[in-house]
């Protein structure tokens, strides 16, 4: 249904500015706090309004129900989010203390940990890439509208979600059984 | 009549009430393809055509990357350090952003906050590839680093 009055009386606004807005069509309502057109000026108006009432804020994430599809978005941006931070802790912090990488090896070795315990570590380490590499084909196959009915999306999800996790626990029990002392 | 009114009438009562103005709005309304064209400019200032662009160039070089991680489980050595960290500075930093314009918005932070917050973006990426590159030069490299990790 199309806006047909000449005069929205809601929104103080004319058909004519509203198309104008319209024909802008960005996406983004309040990314750049700068250029807001006439639309988007009244809706930060109205969030900043809503927020000075004091009123709660609706439930959210806490009680969508949980399902494959955005668990799985989630889970690729956060695995992506985690490599991403541990890269750069990591490489900073090996940059600027006086502790190199050898050092945290060596005084990781010298803790004794069982074997479970590091396998649990491995697993936390390998998982993350291999589930972002694997979600990451099935995105680019919805960005190029490829599955996206649901029953294609719920399957390829599981798919993705399993083979990360046996692909992981492959490179897991490969290592428990081959480990060669490294020679450094 | 009020566009609460309208919205509020029944739609099988909703007929009557909007042959004349749609008549009258449908001059108007034919001119105008309103889906926007990409030329308009975005939020940010630019033609929003650019981020079709943009968009394709991310995920042709998220899938280029992709065959690299399988092969550096097999292969290596500095060469596949260096390709691994051109490869993740580049596909993380296009992420950072991303993530940074999602969560990091006026309403959610504040408004100068938010306008800092791209900038701010742009110094984490370095400061990644900075991280790395160091690590690759003057520590042991990212693919021994693993080697190492899993040995322990």
């Amino acid at each position: 249904m199309a806006f047909v009055v000449p005069h929205s009386r809601c929104l103080n606004l004319t058909l004519k500015q509203v198309v104008a807005c319209s024909r802008q069509l960005q996406l983004c309502s309040s990314r750049n706090a700068g250029a807001r057109n006439a639309v988007q000026k009244y809706g930060w108006e109205y969030l900043v309004r809503q927020e000075k009432s004091g009123r709660p804020l609706s439930p959210h994430l806490n009680i969508y129900k949980p399902q494959l599809t955005w668990m799985l978005s989630g889970l690729h941006r956060i695995t992506g989010c985690i490599m991403a931070g541990t890269l750069l802790v990591g490489g900073i912090a090996f940059a600027i203390t006086p502790v190199d990488f050898t050092t945290f090896i060596e005084f990781v070795r010298s803790l004794n940990l069982p074997t479970p315990v590091t396998s649990i570590f491995k697993f936390i380490v390998a998982f993350p890439i291999v589930f972002h590499s694997l979600n990451g084909i099935r995105f680019m196959g919805f960005d190029l509208a490829k599955g996206t009915d649901i029953k294609s999306v719920y399957r390829s999800g599981w798919l993705t979600l399993g083979v990360s996790a046996l692909i992981a626990l492959a490179i897991i029990i490969d290592n428990a059984r081959n480990k060669k002392a490294v020679k450094y | 009549m009020s566009l609460s009114r309208l919205a509020l009438t029944p739609l099988r009562l909703r007929g009557p009430l909007l042959a004349k103005p749609l008549a009258a709005a449908s001059s108007m309304v034919s001119g105008y393809r309103f889906a926007g064209s990409n030329t308009a400019p975005g939020l940010s200032g630019k033609p929003m055509g650019e981020h079709a662009l943009h968009f394709k160039i991310e995920r042709y070089f998220a899938a280029a990357m992709l065959p690299l991680f399988p092969a550096a489980y097999f292969v290596h050595g500095p060469v596949m350090d260096a390709l691994l960290i051109a490869a993740i500075a580049l596909h993380t930093h296009w992420g950072i952003v991303a993530v940074i314009n999602d969560y990091a918005r006026p309403i959610v932070i504040g408004e100068t906050a938010a306008r800092m917050a791209i900038p701010a973006a742009y110094v984490l990426s370095i400061l990644l590839l900075v991280g790395l590159l160091h690590f690759n030069i003057n520590d042991v490299g990212l693919t021994r680093a693993f080697e190492m990790f899993f040995s322990l």
